[in-house]
C-alpha cells in the first residue's frame, strides 16, 4: 500500500515506540540510539515534506485517507498544507534534539523514550491530522505521556505540577471537544438537511467519495460552514448562524486558549516547565503549546469565521496581559526556567495577537513565531538542562560567571537569549516584526484599540530583552561562584553540541532569510484569511 | 365482609413498611435480614393479590420464582453473616463500616 | 563603472566582514594569524572598495542617481491592502558611499590598531570575529534601501556592541555596560519601529499599494510637493509624531539626551571598540538615518525643532561634564556625546550637510583621540589622567597625534574640526539661543580637551610606571588619521577656499540629499528655510567668533592646567553646588537606576505576587482546593453502613414517587 509522508511521519514514531517495548531494558545504548533514529526519520521525512510541498499548488498535500469508523464518520484522515508543514518540521525538530539531550537520562531510559516517542506521535497526529476525532485524539495522547515524564523523571514540585499541567490541558481538550461535538452534530443536520451539497462534496473531493452526513472530516466541516454561510445573513440563516459561532467559537477559543496558554489560563505553564526534564520541557514548551494555536487557527478561524471575527479583538486584550503581565512576571523570577517559562507566556501573546489581528501578515507572523518560538525555547530548556544536570540548581542568585567554565553552553544560551529578545538574524525577529505590522495593520483598518496593543507589544520586546539579558548577565557573565570552579563539564564533544547546534543553525536559517519558510506559510494562510475577510464584511454592521 | 383486593394491598403495604423501618432503625444483621424477607414477602403478597384478581398465572409464578431466589439469597447472606461474626465478632451492621469514606 | 558592478562592489563592502566573522568562529578559532587576516582583510577590503566607490562617484559627478539592488527577505501577499514586501539589499548614492568611506577607512586604522592593543588577549578570535560582525552591522545600516532593512541592522549595532561592550565578561561592570547600552538603545528602537509602522501605514493609507518602507519610494513622495502636501493633511499632527519617533531610534543609538547614558559606560569595553564605536560605527548611525532620511524630517517643522534642541542640550550638557572627569576616556566619551549633539542639533536646523560633514570629519580626530588614549593607557596602565603627566618627552609619536586630535576637535583654523563646526554654527546661525549654546560648546570642548592635554602630557610624570611608546602598529595608524585630522577638512571648505572650488564634499552632499533621482531628472529640492546651496564663502564673523572662543577655551586650560596661574581646587569651591551636580553627571544615572530598580523591578514584583498570590493562590489553587473540600464533604455521605443506604434509597424513593405524582400534576 502506497503510504503518503504526511502518513509516515505519523507512523515512523508510533513504530519507534513500539519496537522499544521490544528492547530490553538493559540494553541502554540501543534504546537511545533506536529512539535517535526514529527521530532522524521524522527530521529527514519533515525536510523532505518542506522540499517537495509545491508552493504554487498550494492546499493539503501528501493526503490519505483510510475510514476508520464509517457510521461515526471517522477516518485515518491526513496530510499537511503550508501551516502542518512548518510545524511538522518544528516538531522533527525539537523531537530530534530532544532524543539527543536525553541520552543523559540514565533512570529508566527504556520508559522515558518510550514515552516521549509516543508523545511526539500524538503531537504528529494533531499537525497532520484533518480529521476532528483523530485531531482530539492525538492531542490527548500527547497529554498523558506528559503527565507521566513530568510525574517520573521531573524535579522542583513536580507532582503539583504535573497534575495542575494534567489537569489543565485536559479540562481545555474537554471543553474543546465539547465545541467539536457541536459542528459534528450541527454539520450533520446541516448535510441531512442539504443533500445536494453532500453529492456536490463528494464529487469534489474524490477522497471522500463515500462521505456521509456524519462526519469528523475538517474539510467537510469547512466546507458546510462555507456553503451555510453563502445561505443567508448572519442573523437569519439556519445553520452556522453567528448566534451558534458565538457560542461554539468561545468553546474552541478556551479549550485550544488553556493549551496557548492564554491568560489567565497560563498557570500551569511555567511550573511544568520547570518540573519537567530537559526534553519534556523541550517538547513542551516548543510543541506542545503551539497546538493550542494551531487548533484555534485550524478549527477555529476556518469553521467559524463570524464568531472568530466578533471575539478575536477581545482576545487581543487578554494577548496584551501575556506580553506585558507575563513579561514582568518573568522579570521578577528567580529560577532560571521559571524566566523562560513565563517568557514563553509572553511571546505566546504574540502569536495570539498575530492570529487577532486576522491579516495575511499577521496570520503569517503569528505562524512563523510559533515555529520560531519554538525552536528557541527548545534551545533554552536544553540548555538549562545542561547544567541544572550538574549544579542541580537554577536559582540565578546561584549561579553566576558560568561561561568561563562552560564556555559553548554559555555562547549558546546567550544567542538564545538574543533570539528571544528579538534579534534580526533569528527567526524570532522576522516573525515578531510581521506581527507587528498586522497588528497596526488592524489598527489602521479600524480598530482602534490594535494601537495601543501595537505599541504595547513594541514594548512588551523591551521588556524580553530586560529580563532576557538580566537572566544571561546572573547566570552566565561576571565572576564564576567559586563553588563551581571544575564542577561544571561543558558540552565538549560534537555529539553533545549537534542539538543545540541543530537548533541555532535552524534559527539562523529561517531568520536571515525567512522566505524560504514563509512562502509555504501563506500558502496555508492564504485561504484562511480570505474565510475570515468574507465573514468580517459579513458580519460588519452587526453589533 | 368481603376480602376485597384493597385489603391485600394494605396488609402488604403494612408488612413492607415494618420490613422497611426495621431495615433502616435496626442494627442486628440477622434482624436486618429478617425484615428484608419480610419486605419481599410483601412484595410476594402484591404478586399474588393481582393474579388472583386478573385470574392469570403470570404473578404466581413470579411468586415461586421470588421464594426459591429469596431462599438462595437468605444462605448466601447468613453465611456471609456468619463469616464477618468470625472475623469480627459482632454482627452489629454499625461495626461494619470499613467502607467509610 | 556601471551600475551592475557598483552594486557587486558594495555587496562585497558588506558582506566580506560578516564573511569573514563565519569563517573565525567556525573555523580558525584556534589560529589567532588567520583570525586577525580575515577580519583585518575584510575591513581593510571594504575600505578600498569604498575608496574605489566614492571616486566612481566624484567623477559621475555631482547628483548621480543612486543604485539599488534588492532581494525579497520576506512577504506577505495581500490582496486587500497590497503586498507587504521587506527588502534587504543595498542603495549606493554619495551619502551611502561617504558613510562607508568613513567606516572603512576610519574602520582599517583602528582594526590595524587593534593588532597592537590586543596582543596577548585570550579572548583574540572572539574578539575579531565580533569585531568584524560590527563593522558589517553598521555597513548594513550605511547601504540600507529600507526602513526595515536599517531597522535590522540598527538591532546588530546594538548587539555587536552589547557583546563587545561586554567583552570582558568576567568583569561585572563590563557586562552590566553591555546590558545597559542594549537596553538603552532597545527603549530608542522601541520608538524607531512604531515610527516606522506609523509611517508605512500613513502612505498605504494615501497612496495605495506604495512601498512605505523604502526610501527611494519615501523620498519621492516626500519631495514632491503635491504628493507631500497629500500625505501630511492625510497625516494631521502625526507627520511630526511618525518623524520624531524615528528620530527616538537615533536618540538610542547616537546617545541623545535622554538616552545618552550607555555611552560612558560603554567605555568598559577595550579601547579599540571605544575608537570603532565612537567614530565609524554606532554613534554614527543616529545621525548617518536623519540625513539619509532627512526628506522626512525636513518639512516635519514641529520634529526639527524637538531635534535641534535635543541636540543642543546634549551637546551642553556633555560638554560640561566633560570639564570634570578623571578618566581619560571619559573625557573622551563626553566630548563625543557633545559632537554628536551638535551635529544633531546642525541636522535640527536644516544644516543636513553640515551634520555629515562634521560626522565625517568627527569620525577620523576621535578614532585619532580614542587610540591616542589607548596607547597612552597601554603604558600608563592606568585611564586616570591625574596619574600620567609628562608624557610628551616618552612618547612622542602618541603625543603629536593626539595634540593634533585636540587641535581638530577644538576647531582651531585649518584643522578639519575647523570647517565642520564651522558649518554647524553657521547653520545655527538663525536660532539664537541654539547658536549661542554651540558658541558655549565650543569654548567648553576646546577647554576640556586642553585640560586633558596639558595634564596628561605635559608637566611632570605623577605615575609609578615606566611608560613607553607603543609599537609601530599602534602609532602608524594614529599618524594616518592625525593627517586626515590635520588636512581632511578642506575637502568640505566653502567654495572660494576649497581646493576642489565649486565641486567640494558639500556640493556633493547637498545634491545628494536634496534631489529626487527620476531617471535622468534631476530636481533640486528647496529646504524650508533655505540652506540649500553650498557656501560661496567663509561666514566672517562665524568663523572668528568660533576660533576666537576655542583659542580662548585653549588659553583658559592653559592658565589653569599648564601654567597653574588659577587654581583648580578653587573653581571647584567657586562652583560649590553646580560642580557637585555635574560631577554627578545630573544625577541621571541615579533617576534611571531608580526607575529600573525601583518602580520597574517593583512593578515586575507586584506583578509576580499578583501571579502567586492571586492568580494561582486564589484562582487556581482555589480551584482546586475547592474541588477538594467539596469532595471532603461529600465523602462523608459514604458511611459505609447498610441502614444509611437503605435510608437514601428510601429517600429517593420518596422523592422519585413524589415527582412522578406531584410533577405530574404540575407538568401535565
Amino acid at each position: 500500500m502506497h503510504l503518503s509522508l504526511a502518513t509516515l511521519i505519523i507512523l515512523v514514531p508510533a513504530l519507534t515506540t513500539l519496537l522499544l517495548f521490544f528492547v530490553p531494558a538493559k540494553k541502554v545504548q540501543v534504546v537511545r540510539w533506536l529512539a535517535a533514529g526514529g527521530a532522524f526519520c521524522t527530521v529527514i521525512i519533515s525536510i523532505t515534506m518542506m522540499a517537495t510541498y509545491d508552493k504554487a499548488v498550494g492546499g493539503w498535500q501528501f493526503t490519505q485517507v483510510v475510514t476508520w469508523v464509517e457510521d461515526l464518520g471517522i477516518s485515518w484522515n491526513v496530510g499537511a498544507d503550508g501551516i502542518s508543514v512548518a510545524m511538522l518540521l518544528l516538531t522533527s525538530l525539537v523531537i530530534m534534539a530532544g532524543t539527543l539531550v536525553s541520552f543523559k537520562v540514565t533512570d529508566r531510559p527504556k520508559e522515558f523514550y518510550i514515552l516521549l516517542m509516543a508523545l511526539v506521535t500524538g503531537v504528529f497526529g494533531v499537525f497532520a491530522g484533518r480529521d476532528m476525532f483523530f485531531f482530539y485524539f492525538s492531542y490527548e495522547l500527547a497529554v498523558i505521556p506528559m503527565y507521566l515524564l513530568i510525574g517520573v523523571w521531573g524535579s522542583t514540585n513536580k507532582e503539583y505540577a504535573t497534575m495542575k499541567l494534567t489537569l489543565f490541558l485536559t479540562a481545555g481538550a474537554v471543553v474543546a471537544l465539547i465545541g467539536l461535538l457541536l459542528l459534528y452534530w450541527h454539520t450533520k443536520e446541516f448535510f441531512d438537511a442539504n443533500p445536494a451539497l453532500l453529492e456536490a462534496f463528494r464529487n469534489a473531493h474524490p477522497d471522500f467519495s463515500d462521505a456521509t452526513s456524519s462526519s469528523f472530516n475538517l474539510l467537510q466541516v469547512q466546507y458546510a460552514a462555507k456553503h451555510a454561510m453563502e445561505m443567508g445573513g448572519p442573523a437569519s440563516r439556519e445553520f452556522f448562524s453567528l448566534g451558534f459561532q458565538l457560542w461554539v467559537f468561545p468553546l474552541i477559543l478556551l479549550g485550544f486558549g488553556a493549551i496557548a496558554p492564554m491568560w489567565p489560563l497560563h498557570t500551569w505553564s511555567p511550573g511544568g516547565h520547570a518540573a519537567a526534564p530537559s526534553a519534556a520541557s523541550m517538547l513542551h514548551a516548543g510543541v506542545l503549546m503551539k497546538l493550542g494555536s494551531y487548533g484555534i487557527i485550524r478549527i477555529g478561524l476556518t469553521c467559524l469565521p463570524e464568531g472568530a471575527a466578533k471575539i478575536l479583538p477581545i482576545v487581543a486584550a487578554l494577548c496584551m496581559m501575556n506580553i506585558i503581565y507575563g513579561g514582568m512576571v518573568a522579570m521578577a523570577q528567580k529560577d532560571l526556567k521559571f524566566v523562560i517559562g513565563y517568557s514563553s507566556s509572553s511571546h505566546m501573546g504574540y502569536v495570539l495577537l498575530g492570529i487577532a489581528s486576522m491579516n495575511v501578515i499577521g496570520l503569517n507572523g503569528a505562524v512563523f513565531l510559533m515555529f520560531a518560538h519554538g525552536i528557541m525555547t527548545a534551545l533554552a530548556f536544553g540548555l538549562i538542562g545542561w547544567f541544572y544536570d550538574q549544579t542541580h540548581t537554577r536559582m540565578l542568585p546561584d549561579l553566576g560567571g558560568l561561561a568561563k567554565q562552560i564556555p559553548f553552553i554559555g555562547v549558546c544560551f546567550t544567542i538564545m537569549a538574543l533570539a528571544s529578545a528579538g534579534l534580526p538574524g533569528f527567526a524570532n525577529f522576522a516573525s515578531e516584526f510581521m506581527v507587528l505590522i498586522g497588528s497596526w495593520q488592524e489598527a489602521v483598518r479600524g480598530n482602534s484599540w490594535f494601537f495601543l496593543y501595537t505599541i504595547l507589544a513594541v514594548w512588551g520586546i523591551v521588556i524580553s530583552a530586560t529580563y532576557l539579558l538580566r537572566a544571561a548577565r546572573w547566570a552566565f557573565f561576571g565572576p564564576l561562584n567559586p563553588c563551581w570552579e571544575g564542577k561544571i563539564k561543558d558540552a565538549d564533544t560534537w555529539f553533545w553540541r549537534a542539538p543545540f547546534i541543530m537548533l541555532i543553525a535552524a534559527l539562523v536559517l529561517f531568520g536571515c532569510y525567512p522566505k524560504l519558510l514563509i512562502d509555504v506559510i501563506a500558502t496555508g494562510t492564504g485561504p484562511i484569511v480570505d474565510i475570515i475577510e468574507n465573514a468580517r464584511q459579513a458580519v460588519a454592521g452587526i453589533k | 365482609m368481603e376480602i376485597h383486593i384493597a385489603h391485600y394491598l394494605i396488609v402488604a403495604g403494612i408488612l413492607f413498611s415494618i420490613g422497611l423501618v426495621g431495615v433502616v432503625v435496626r442494627r442486628n444483621a440477622i434482624v436486618v435480614l429478617m425484615c428484608l424477607e419480610l419486605m419481599l414477602n410483601a412484595a410476594n403478597l402484591v404478586f399474588v393479590a393481582f393474579a388472583r384478581m386478573h385470574g392469570n398465572m403470570q404473578g404466581r409464578i413470579f411468586v415461586f420464582f421470588a421464594i426459591t431466589v429469596a431462599a438462595a439469597e437468605a444462605a448466601v447472606m447468613l453465611a456471609i453473616i456468619i463469616a464477618v461474626y468470625r472475623q469480627r465478632e459482632t454482627v452489629n451492621t454499625d461495626d461494619m463500616d470499613i467502607m467509610q469514606g | 563603472m556601471d551600475d551592475n558592478t557598483v552594486a557587486t562592489l558594495a555587496y562585497v563592502i558588506l558582506f566580506a566582514p560578516v564573511v569573514a566573522a563565519i569563517l573565525i568562529t567556525l573555523f580558525t578559532r584556534k589560529s589567532k594569524g588567520i583570525s586577525a587576516f580575515l577580519s583585518v582583510g575584510s575591513v581593510v577590503t571594504g575600505g578600498i572598495l569604498s575608496v574605489i566607490l566614492l571616486f566612481d562617484q566624484l567623477a559621475k559627478g555631482p547628483g548621480t542617481p543612486p543604485v539599488i539592488s534588492q532581494f525579497e527577505w520576506a512577504a506577505a501577499r495581500d490582496s486587500a491592502i497590497g503586498d507587504i514586501v521587506l527588502n534587504i539589499g543595498v542603495q549606493v548614492d554619495f551619502i551611502s558611499i561617504l558613510m562607508s568611506t568613513i567606516v572603512g577607512v576610519v574602520g582599517s586604522c583602528i582594526f590595524v590598531y587593534a593588532l597592537g592593543y590586543m596582543k596577548g588577549d585570550e579572548g583574540w578570535s572572539r574578539f575579531f570575529a565580533k569585531f568584524a560582525f560590527f563593522a558589517f552591522s553598521m555597513l548594513g545600516i550605511t547601504y540600507a534601501t529600507n526602513f526595515v532593512q536599517i531597522f535590522i541592522f540598527w538591532e546588530l549595532v546594538g548587539v555587536s556592541s552589547y557583546l563587545l561592550i561586554g567583552y570582558f565578561y568576567q568583569k561585572p561592570s563590563a557586562t552590566d555596560a553591555g546590558k545597559k547600552a542594549f537596553m538603552t538603545n532597545r527603549i530608542g528602537d522601541f520608538g524607531m519601529t512604531l515610527g516606522i509602522l506609523l509611517l508605512f501605514f500613513a502612505v498605504r493609507d494615501v497612496f495605495g499599494a506604495v512601498d512605505g518602507f523604502s526610501f527611494v519610494e519615501l523620498q519621492r513622495i516626500f519631495t514632491d510637493e503635491a504628493s507631500r502636501t497629500l500625505l501630511f493633511d492625510a497625516m494631521g499632527w502625526k507627520a511630526g509624531l511618525g518623524a520624531f519617533l524615528i528620530f527616538v531610534g537615533a536618540m538610542g543609538k547616537s546617545a541623545q539626551f535622554p538616552l545618552h547614558v550607555w555611552l560612558p559606560d560603554a567605555m568598559e569595553g577595550p579601547t579599540p571598540v571605544s575608537a570603532l564605536m565612537h567614530a565609524a560605527t554606532m554613534v554614527a548611525a543616529g545621525v548617518y538615518m536623519i540625513v539619509r532620511c532627512y526628506w522626512l524630517f525636513a518639512w516635519a517643522e514641529s520634529a526639527m525643532i524637538a531635534i535641534a534642541w535635543i541636540g543642543g542640550i546634549t551637546a551642553l550638557m556633555a560638554a560640561t561634564i566633560a570639564v570634570v572627569q578623571n578618566d581619560i576616556k571619559k573625557i573622551l566619551a563626553y566630548s563625543t556625546l557633545s559632537q554628536l549633539g551638535y551635529m544633531v542639533m546642525a541636522c535640527g536646523m536644516w544644516g543636513a550637510g553640515a551634520g555629515m560633514f562634521h560626522l565625517a570629519t568627527h569620525a577620523f580626530f576621535k578614532a585619532l583621540l580614542f587610540m591616542g588614549a589607548g596607547s597612552v593607557i597601554h603604558a600608563c596602565h592606568t585611564n586616570d589622567i591625574w596619574e600620567m603627566g609628562g608624557l610628551a618627552k616618552k612618547m612622542k609619536h602618541t603625543t603629536w597625534t593626539f595634540i593634533a586630535g585636540t587641535l581638530a576637535l577644538a576647531g582651531i583654523f585649518p584643522l578639519a574640526g575647523f570647517w565642520s563646526k564651522d558649518e554647524i554654527l553657521s547653520a545655527s546661525h538663525h536660532i539664537a539661543p541654539l547658536y549661542w549654546i554651540g558658541v558655549g560648546v565650543a569654548f567648553l570642548t576646546a577647554f576640556y580637551m586642553g585640560r586633558c592635554v596639558f595634564t596628561a602630557f605635559f608637566g611632570k610624570y605623577r605615575g609609578d610606571g615606566h611608560p613607553h611608546e607603543s609599537p609601530a602598529v599602534m602609532w602608524v595608524p594614529l599618524a594616518i588619521l592625525a593627517i586626515f585630522a590635520i588636512f581632511g577638512g578642506w575637502v568640505g571648505a566653502p567654495a572660494d577656499l576649497n581646493p576642489f572650488g565649486e565641486h567640494g564634499l558639500q556640493s556633493y552632499l547637498l545634491v545628494a540629499y536634496t534631489t529626487v533621482a527620476e531617471g535622468a531628472h534631476q530636481q533640486v529640492i528647496n529646504w524650508p528655510t533655505g540652506q540649500g546651496h553650498m557656501a560661496k564663502s567663509l561666514h566672517m564673523n562665524v568663523a572668528v567668533i568660533g576660533t576666537l572662543v576655542a583659542v580662548a577655551g585653549l588659553f583658559v586650560s592653559y592658565l589653569f592646567y599648564g601654567s597653574r596661574k588659577f587654581s583648580a581646587e578653587k573653581a571647584k569651591k567657586m562652583f560649590g553646588p553646580i560642580y557637585t551636580l555635574v560631577s554627578n553627571k545630573y544625577y541621571i544615572d541615579e533617576f534611571y537606576l531608580f526607575l529600573v530598580k525601583k518602580v520597574q523591578q517593583g512593578f515586575a514584583n507586584l506583578c509576580s505576587i499578583v501571579e502567586q498570590h492571586i492568580i494561582i493562590g486564589i484562582f487556581v489553587n482555589g480551584l482546586a482546593g475547592g474541588a477538594r473540600e467539596a469532595g471532603d464533604k461529600f465523602r462523608k455521605m459514604q458511611t459505609g453502613r447498610v441502614n444509611t443506604y437503605v435510608t437514601m434509597i428510601l429517600g429517593g424513593l420518596t422523592l422519585l414517587v413524589f415527582l412522578f405524582v406531584v410533577g405530574k400534576e404540575f407538568w401535565g
